[in-house]
């Protein structure tokens, strides 16, 4: 029973406030916004070292003359038959390599999200900064302009446009940022309230690593959606996918707005996340990411549905305005 | 954040979300403010993951900035704000939801003729069970200056037509019941 004021005040706020719950859905949009940036992250920090990057790059090429030699010439290896996920893969790089380069210092990327949430995304090609503009319930109407946040455009047309080198290259971006977050995170579990740091163990224990094929498929699929990313690049892109184990392809689909699409998805070794991405087969551009993630009882996460449909991509010579408050 | 510390993220919310959302509605005595400012809380958090050491610290901090950021700007802009907010009838989770939805309209209205400060002090202290030297820190002040200043916010809040009801109710050998009866 409460008795000084102090009590009452605190047996109050508890009461008055206990119906309240976070809702799952918020958490979903937080980390689907995160999963953006950690992409944007990855592919800046490579970017920035590129000089490392191309000395992997070259190993990898050399040192796969011969093993890859079919798949280095850039076309479907020789002498090899293909599988039928492989084959719509290849055929996806062809029809990306003979898109058009948009012309245009900044690209407008116009999406619709999870939870009812439109975006549009301004890069600008030549510096990479990026303004991101937004429409929907509980979001900020504009997010504070990113600098450098993406590759350019010229940075993106460095990247190797053979598929190991390619391959290669997209796992050090992985993995260069998992050493940087990982050296943090056996200090930040020790320091957890014991019963989540119990939790959250159990969680890893469970855990199956992740693979080489997931982080590849994982870097690729985020790599995709970028507008920036020219054909030679997106073609060599949908190449290693086709040499990605466990990627499934389905052709003569439709995307959430009932656009005609091949998907491709795969299941993650570590979370069991599905990732599936839904591709215009006429151009190979990217029309929808679709990531399923598993509840997870241990730890006490719902499993959640999140989207990103992409509507148009358009270009202009001037940085547009925000195009929500007209 | 790659997968797993995705997963210690999700860990996290699932474990202190809800604590988060009602700290945010008792500082911002206003529910559906408070859904914002818990998101922005939680984007921040994300954003700084393998940095942050003590997430519920950090989100505290992140909070109260927000918080004193936005009364800062509602001074400069005066902004209506709803006091009552909406209940999920059919959230199977919902505790007591009678003494929730009708107790909350006059504590959040007595927390809002506080100052932004105040209401952080009590929230802290009263909601969070965080000590004097605890907040002192949290809010860049000294330990007399929160005590002090939880003292008066206390006595204020006991002042407030909406909780005299409340407080005389709970002053003894009320129930739930008892305190609904007493609100109306």
């Amino acid at each position: 029973m409460p008795g000084t004021d102090e009590d009452i005040l605190r047996e109050l706020m508890g009461r008055a406030t206990s119906d309240l719950h976070a809702s799952p859905a918020i958490t979903a949009r937080v980390l689907t916004r995160q999963r953006r940036r950690r992409w944007r992250s990855r592919a800046v920090s490579v970017a920035v070292t590129s000089a490392a990057a191309g000395t992997v790059a070259g190993v990898v090429a050399s040192g796969a003359a011969g093993a890859h030699s079919a798949t280095a010439s850039g076309g479907a290896p020789g002498g090899i038959k293909l599988t039928a996920a492989q084959h719509a893969l290849y055929q996806l790089s062809s029809a990306a390599a003979a898109a058009p380069v948009p012309a245009g210092r900044y690209v407008q990327l116009t999406e619709e999200q999870s939870g009812d949430a439109s975006r549009t995304s301004v890069i600008d090609s030549r510096t990479g900064d990026v303004w991101t503009y937004q429409q929907g319930p509980g979001i900020p109407g504009e997010l504070p302009m990113a600098r450098s946040d993406s590759p350019t455009q010229a940075q993106f047309a460095r990247w190797p446009t053979n598929p190991a080198a390619l391959r290669m290259m997209l796992l050090v971006q992985v993995k260069q940022q998992q050493i940087r977050l990982q050296k943090g995170f056996a200090l930040k579990l020790s320091q957890q309230p014991a019963t989540l740091r119990q939790r959250l163990s159990m969680v890893e224990a469970k855990m199956p690593p992740e693979t080489s094929y997931d982080l590849v498929f994982e870097q690729a699929t985020d790599t995709l959606w970028n507008p920036l990313v020219g054909p030679q690049l997106r073609a060599a892109l949908y190449k290693v996918l086709a040499e990605t184990p466990g990627v499934t392809v389905r052709t003569n689909t439709t995307d959430m707005r009932g656009r005609p699409a091949t998907e491709i998805s795969r299941v993650d070794n570590m979370a069991g996340e599905i990732t599936s991405t839904f591709e215009d087969p006429a151009t190979g551009a990217v029309l929808e990411s679709l990531f399923v993630t598993p509840p997870d009882k241990v730890i006490g996460a719902t499993g959640s549905t999140d989207y990103d449909l992409y509507l148009s991509i358009t270009t202009s010579a001037t940085l547009p305005a925000n195009p929500y408050t007209k | 954040m790659d997968r797993k510390q995705t997963r210690a993220f999700e860990g996290f919310v699932a474990e202190s979300g809800d604590a988060l959302l009602r700290m945010a509605t008792l500082l911002t005595f206003d529910v559906n403010l408070a859904e914002d400012i818990y998101q922005e809380t939680l984007h921040r958090l994300a954003a700084r993951w393998s940095r942050v050491a003590h997430p519920m610290a950090f989100c505290r901090r992140v909070m109260h900035n927000i918080v004193i950021d936005q009364a800062r700007a509602r001074s400069r802009r005066p902004r209506q704000l709803g006091l009552a907010g909406t209940h999920d009838s059919c959230d199977p989770r919902a505790g007591d939801p009678v003494t929730a939805v009708e107790l909350r309209p006059a504590l959040l209205a007595a927390l809002g003729t506080l100052t932004p400060q105040q209401r952080a002090i009590v929230v802290l202290r009263y909601f969070d069970d965080r000590s004097e030297n605890e907040v002192a820190d949290l809010l860049g002040v000294s330990a007399g200056t929160v005590k002090s200043t939880a003292s008066r916010a206390v006595a204020q809040l006991r002042a407030q037509p909406g909780l005299i009801a409340l407080f005389a109710a709970l002053d003894g050998t009320s129930t739930t019941r008892e305190v609904h009866h007493a609100r109306y």
